[in-house]
């Protein structure tokens, strides 16, 4: 097993097949970047600053996205280049890119990923006037990190005809003894839960909180599991008669493609609860300008833009969402469920609050 | 002069390339490495009060049960394959690897899609007049989950044991059943402790695949090791405690796999002939045959042809806004990737394989363990090292430029050169894949033995040259093997994908995601069977090249 054993024709030969060897791996990298080039250059670069641009990283999935973002170009003459990902990693991405980062906009779901990018140090404040003046002050970050686009309501829906729905004002009914085994509602990992369980400590206490967590486990029809429409379908299903879930999963459903998921949905009715006490509890998404960001006035632009009366309308109805534009109507099928009282606790303490929610919802054997 | 020479020995191209390879794969780990060292968050302390025992428990479960069941399962077709004939047996023996054309994710949410209240199942029956009880056909357990994985995933093992049994054991066999051993006895005695190297490579990629997987526990509610690591990081923000239970789970799957090869000890087997001709198969008649057939036909309804019938009739339904040019251009995107991907990873596995199978001691031993690091981390923690890893180059970069320069700093803005494009997230794909192509080189070297090698270079052949001219054609079956296996597997990869993707740049598995994230599974039916279409492009390939060969 040895390796120079003198014949120098061999060794010329040995060098000659590894020489072969690297050249295979230095021509496949070769191709990697020319391919790289080829596609990049098909969607403009997105290194070369002169071209009016602004890149987002956002964790919203909807095609019709691209038709605002395209009229925003239309008017402006900026070019939105996109990655799509999910909320924390994209912010973990930002936190490693740090100042050399290509980002310039962050948009995401959740007042907890809001909170958290601001906390990481990702964001830096926007300067725009007007994104001010069009979004009430509750709904922005009071040192303009960050501003909400849409807002989701997280109610309880009920099966029609087994449930009367003035059984249930509050979130704690759902918590009584008569609601044992009936109960359904997704795991504690998921961070629309975290929010609500956030909101209550900010209105509460631990202690009330926790409580209120082990009266959900106590009543849950089953181990949770699935999204928020496998709740409601479980409920049409028999499984449980009541279940907590975003408002714009409803309006999904009653759109779907499937009919079967139309024929769930309209089986169901909606609860604002807390109406009489401190509202239905309330989430956003949102966006804040990239620190480090390199074409920082285009993303307030596009912040401007997607705040605009113009703009509101269209982007909350994708999702059916409630527009966050205090003049802007929401969709016809929200204004059908009619107007609610919100809770007031504000997205900034939901991000604090994330961390013991998710602790409080472990402690209390919410899988 | 006994260093010297051992020195030169060791020195070689290939040792040096390997090297090179390595500590490449070991950066973003070590990357990492640092937040194993900062003390103990309360968050850990939590986690081990109210999690610990779930997960650990859940995940055992889904380890030891799929672990088994697949290696039952992939032994048993790869074995049926190879010594017998019966109805369909050609069609089976390469339909029976299109499961792993589709992730497991896909599967959960296609096979929970079936089976509930507004599935085609329960709808069907309802429309008879059948009303079932609530809870059932309930996916949504532990053991539905370990059914998904142990249908998506037993073809690693079969594929690894059948190209074990396909060119070994001719001879064994044929001696056994001279000397009367019955068809059980064979099985047991002969096939399975002769395969054990296949079997252990392919069930521990399993096992990795489902320690690694977050979309089946996620959606399915289950906790798991993995689950937990992405409570403690989204759910906490506290990356650092999620980081160090991720080693943690590396550290252990480093042992067992440790313990693996301590248990195989020093067996080996090697081919006493130089004629590895293939086996002569029993035909199999009458109820055995169909028995055999209809095994078959189960396993290829519930792990492709059910869940693809379903995403069929979602695609129908919902493909009007789904058949666009951002299908094509992810399409394209997904092909050159995984292409690329997979080929940069076979020659890295071929290296590192075949330094750590000439030189076996302690240092290839660390190789190997190296590879692995990658494959046994969650995707997406391996590509916050990846990112780490790239930014800190791109720092240098930019010293180099002020250097270069002779500017002050300020005039070089900082920047991404090389992060955030695409040779940021090949990179990813070859730290976190290379093991899968190991897996199936590797087990392609144990099979060849070392005999070739050393009649070659006694002969006077370098190691370069043996590898081309003499283990390369014996080796072209296990090379492309693990061709296919990565590209495979790099369509499919999503998490790792959605961390490192570079701006525009839409993959299947990525337009997938966005589309199933939100609860729309029917809308992401389009591009998961693109997704599985391109895999399955990728094994027809295979098996066309390997049919020409035998031939």
């Amino acid at each position: 097993m040895s390796t120079g054993n003198g014949y120098v024709g061999k060794r010329v030969w040995q060098r000659g097949g590894s020489f072969l060897l690297l050249a295979l791996v230095i021509g496949v990298t070769g191709c990697s970047t020319t391919e790289e080039k080829t596609s990049s250059s098909s969607k403009e670069a997105v290194a070369t600053p002169p071209s009016q641009q602004v890149n987002l990283y956002t964790s919203r999935h909807y095609e019709q996205d691209d038709a605002i973002y395209a009229a925003f170009t239309a008017k402006t003459g900026i070019k939105v280049n996109i990655v799509k990902g999910e909320g924390p990693e994209l912010i973990e991405r930002l936190v490693r890119e740090g100042e050399a980062t290509v980002a310039d906009a962050l948009l995401t779901a959740d007042a907890g990923n809001l909170y958290r990018a601001k906390e990481a140090g990702v964001l830096q404040a926007f300067e725009e006037q007007t994104i001010e003046q069009e979004v009430p002050a509750m709904w922005r970050d009071a040192e303009r990190y960050w501003v909400a686009l849409t807002k989701r309501a997280r109610v309880i829906v009920y099966a029609k005809g087994r449930v009367d729905p003035k059984d249930i004002t509050t979130y704690t009914s759902l918590t009584e003894p008569k609601w044992k085994g009936r109960v359904l509602i997704r795991s504690s990992n998921n961070i629309y839960n975290q929010s609500l369980v956030a909101s209550f400590l900010a209105l509460g206490n631990r202690e009330t909180t926790l409580a209120w967590a082990k009266g959900m486990v106590a009543n849950m029809a089953r181990d949770p599991k699935g999204g928020d429409r496998d709740q409601a379908k479980a409920i049409v299903a028999g499984e449980g008669d009541v279940a907590v879930m975003n408002t714009y999963y409803i309006g999904q459903m009653l759109n779907s493609s499937d009919p079967e998921e139309v024929k769930v949905a309209q089986q169901l009715g909606i609860i604002f609860p807390d109406q009489q006490t401190t509202g239905t509890h309330v989430n956003v998404s949102g966006i804040g300008v990239v620190k480090g960001a390199k074409n920082k006035a285009y993303a307030e632009q596009l912040i401007a833009y997607l705040v605009s009366k113009e703009a509101q309308a269209q982007f909350a109805a994708i999702n059916y969402e409630y527009p966050i534009h205090p003049a802007v109507e929401p969709s016809a099928l929200l204004r059908g469920w009619g107007s609610f009282k919100e809770q007031t606790v504000g997205v900034r303490a939901l991000g604090t609050n994330n961390a013991e929610a998710t602790r409080v919802m472990n402690e209390a054997g919410w899988k | 002069m006994t260093l010297w020479r051992s020195i030169r020995t060791h020195l070689h191209s290939w040792s040096f390339l390997a090297f090179v390879f390595v500590v490449a794969f070991a950066l973003p780990p070590l990357a990492l490495w640092g937040r194993m060292f900062q003390p103990i968050s309360a968050n850990e302390a939590h986690i081990a009060r109210y999690l610990l025992f779930d997960m650990v428990m859940n995940t055992g479960f889904l380890v030891v049960v799929v672990g088994g069941v697949t290696a039952l399962l992939g032994v048993s077709v790869a074995w049926l394959m190879t010594g017998y004939d019966f109805p369909g047996r050609t069609f089976w023996r390469w339909a029976l690897l299109l499961p792993l054309a589709i992730p497991p994710y896909i599967a959960a949410y296609t096979y929970y899609g079936m089976t509930n209240y507004t599935g085609t199942i329960q709808t069907t029956l309802r429309a008879w007049g059948v009303m079932l009880p609530p809870a059932s056909f309930d996916m949504m357990t532990l053991p539905g989950a370990a059914f998904i994985f142990s249908i998506c995933l037993f073809p690693y093992v079969y594929s690894l044991c059948y190209v074990f049994f396909g060119t070994r054991c001719a001879a064994m066999v044929e001696n056994a059943r001279l000397l009367g051993s019955s068809a059980g006895k064979l099985f047991w005695r002969i096939m399975v402790p002769l395969a054990r190297t296949a079997i252990a490579a392919g069930v521990g990629l399993v096992m990795l695949e489902v320690l690694n997987d977050y979309g089946v526990a996620k959606y399915y509610g289950i906790v798991t090791v993995t689950s937990a690591i992405f409570q403690i990081w989204f759910g906490m923000g506290d990356l650092a405690s999620a980081v160090r239970l991720a080693l943690g789970l590396m550290v252990v799957i480093a042992f067992v796999m440790a313990a693996e090869r301590w248990l195989r000890g020093r067996r080996q087997y090697k081919l006493t002939t130089s004629k590895a001709r293939p086996l002569r198969r029993l035909r199999l008649r009458g109820v055995r045959a169909w028995a055999c057939a209809l095994y078959c036909g189960g396993l290829f309804a519930c792990g492709f042809a059910f869940p693809v019938i379903q995403l069929l009739m979602w695609a129908w339904r919902t493909h009007a806004n789904r058949w666009n040019m951002e299908l094509f251009i992810a399409l394209g995107h997904s092909l050159t990737v995984a292409l690329i991907g997979s080929l940069f990873i076979v020659v890295m596995a071929t290296v590192i394989a075949n330094v750590s199978r000439l030189h076996p001691n302690g240092v290839t031993r660390w190789f190997v363990r190296i590879t692995l690091f990658g494959y046994s981390m969650p995707g997406a923690v391996v590509a916050v090292g990846v990112i780490a890893v790239f930014v800190t180059i791109d720092a240098w970069l930019r010293d180099v430029l002020v250097f270069l320069q002779g500017a002050s700093q300020p005039d070089v803005a900082p920047a991404l050169w090389i992060s955030s494009t695409l040779v940021m997230m090949m990179c990813g794909y070859l730290v976190r894949f290379v093991a899968v192509g190991y897996q199936a080189i590797d087990a392609g070297f144990t099979r060849l033995g070392k005999g070739y090698t050393e009649a070659s270079r006694t002969l006077g052949y370098s190691i370069t040259r043996t590898f081309f001219f003499v283990e390369f054609p014996l080796m072209r079956r296990a090379i492309l093997t693990a061709l296919v296996l990565c590209f495979v597997d790099l369509v499919k990869e999503l998490p790792l994908t959605l961390l490192l993707q570079p701006f525009n740049f839409p993959t299947l598995a990525t337009l997938t995601f966005h589309h199933v994230n939100d609860e729309r599974i029917q809308d992401a039916a389009v591009a998961s069977l693109g997704m599985i279409a391109l895999c399955v492009g990728g094994m027809l390939v295979l098996q066309h090249i390997l049919e020409k060969e035998t031939k």
